[in-house]
């Protein structure tokens, strides 16, 4: 086993420690939110709570909500931000089953199509409404290959389909302000979540509703928010701390010459 | 049935992901043949997304959508070129179309993005007159006059300015961003291993 190697078998213990350990401290109870809650309190994160209220909008708006989940296969080194997107995906496709306001899905990677067609599917059939998913609801637009074709399609179904809010998570690049200005000329709601350095910029200057990097990870967590699954971003966080802390100190023993 | 149909593909997610990982450290082989049967699927999704696609603009076409019809007769066109391609009767269609068409539109949509992000960082600051928005503004309006070309004798005083902001600010800013990637990556991917969430089976 290499030295690189060595380390990720240590990361990969350290972290399932650290997320037994705290969930064994937390039981069943969620964390509290807030910076000052205590040592297992989690951070509020802004754009999360905007997105949890999505769903409820297009209720009282009567206008459907556009997701889309970006343009990363599954099976690529992109895919951790697709699988949390398609998570985020799931949170609201089960919200609107209840509802009955149908979300309108779109993607920009092959891979992405069948997978957020499953999540529709399975949020609609556990309230027993499948038969209102419908395949169209789910709609594939280019392939990972082309981002402006991607950006291009989305912004001109958002203006196609009358949708009230934008929701876009998971990764993009620059091709985001497309989707992002389609979406500002037609006065929609947006959240905009990603782990694309490019595509963070852009999504803090179209709302204020953003999710940067490690906040996408947390969604699927911290949607449906079981005691583990936030023990897992308080691990996270954790982790944040050390990491900055062994930085810091490997800075300083370079600067003094022992290093 | 139901313990069947939601415990079922779970488990062989779990399995076929400790199995990648552990492959991945000790018998790379078994990691490429996972990853392998991955991208075969891969294809497959493509070929049912491009039916989708065609599905819907069909529909979209007997509704009476113009540009829906010219979206169908551009995917039947290049499928029809591509088929010439591959019989022999012609020689890089598919390429020309793509050099031809996709590349210049591509390009001159990348080249509005500039305009719409300097526009939108001006709306940032009507919004919220925050410091961050006005250094957002000020690195967009900075990065811009930079790539502009330039004199010689203004360029030489530029350059280093943008380089020590390049390699000092920028570069600390996106790996302090990568690192959180990392570590949620990781998270999200023990919670995926554990089958603690599968967004596989809801």
């Amino acid at each position: 086993m290499s030295e690189q190697e060595l380390v990720t078998v240590l990361i990969i213990a350290l972290a399932t420690a650290l997320i037994v350990i705290i969930s064994r401290r937390l039981g069943n109870d969620r964390p509290p939110l807030g910076r000052l809650a205590g040592p297992f309190a989690l951070r509020p994160l802004d754009g999360l709570n905007v997105l949890q209220q999505q769903a409820g909008m297009a209720v009282e708006s009567g206008r459907r909500l556009h997701v889309t989940v970006g343009r990363a296969p599954l099976h690529g080194p992109g895919g951790p931000s697709s699988v949390a997107a398609l998570q985020a995906f799931d949170y609201l496709a089960t919200a609107g089953s209840t509802s009955g306001v149908t979300p309108l899905v779109t993607v920009g990677a092959a891979t992405l199509w069948p997978a957020a067609l499953g999540v529709g599917q399975a949020a609609y059939d556990a309230v027993g409404r499948g038969e209102q998913f419908r395949l169209r609801d789910s709609r594939f637009i280019a392939d990972e290959g082309f981002p402006f074709v991607y950006g291009a399609g989305v912004s001109a179904l958002l203006g196609l389909e009358s949708a009230g809010s934008n929701v876009g998570v998971g990764r993009f690049g620059s091709e985001l302000t497309l989707i992002a200005e389609a979406a500002r000329r037609r006065d929609m709601i947006q959240v905009l979540g990603t782990d694309d350095v490019t595509a963070m910029a852009v999504a803090t200057a179209y709302t204020d509703n953003s999710l940067w990097g490690e906040e996408l990870f947390a969604a699927g967590a911290y949607l449906k928010g079981s005691a583990v699954q936030l023990a897992s971003l308080r691990t996270q966080d954790v982790l944040r701390w050390l990491l900055v802390a062994i930085l810091l100190l490997v800075a300083l023993l370079g600067a003094v010459g022992l290093l | 049935m139901n313990v069947l149909r939601r415990g079922l593909p779970a488990l062989v997610a779990i399995v076929v992901g400790i199995v990648t990982l552990f492959g991945l450290l000790t018998v790379p082989p078994v990691a490429g043949t996972i990853l392998g049967w991955a991208t075969f699927l891969a294809a497959v999704a493509l070929a049912m997304g491009v039916l989708n696609l065609f599905g819907v603009h069909f529909r979209r076409t007997i509704d009476g959508s113009s540009y829906s019809f010219l979206l169908l007769l551009s995917m039947l066109g290049v499928f029809g070129l591509a088929l010439t391609d591959a019989l022999g009767f012609t020689t890089g269609a598919v390429e020309l179309v793509f050099f031809y068409i996709q590349a210049p539109l591509e390009a001159a949509l990348a080249s509005l993005l500039v305009f719409l992000l300097l526009f939108a960082g001006f709306r940032l600051l009507q919004r919220e007159r925050t410091v961050g928005a006005v250094l957002f503004l000020l690195a967009v309006l900075f990065f811009l006059f930079t790539q502009s070309p330039l004199p010689a004798e203004v360029a030489a005083v530029v350059a280093p300015v943008r380089a020590t902001v390049d390699n000092l600010l920028v570069a600390a800013g996106v790996r302090g961003l990568l690192l959180g990637i990392a570590l949620g990556v990781i998270t999200l991917s023990l919670r995926l291993l554990a089958g603690i969430e599968r967004p596989y089976s809801s």
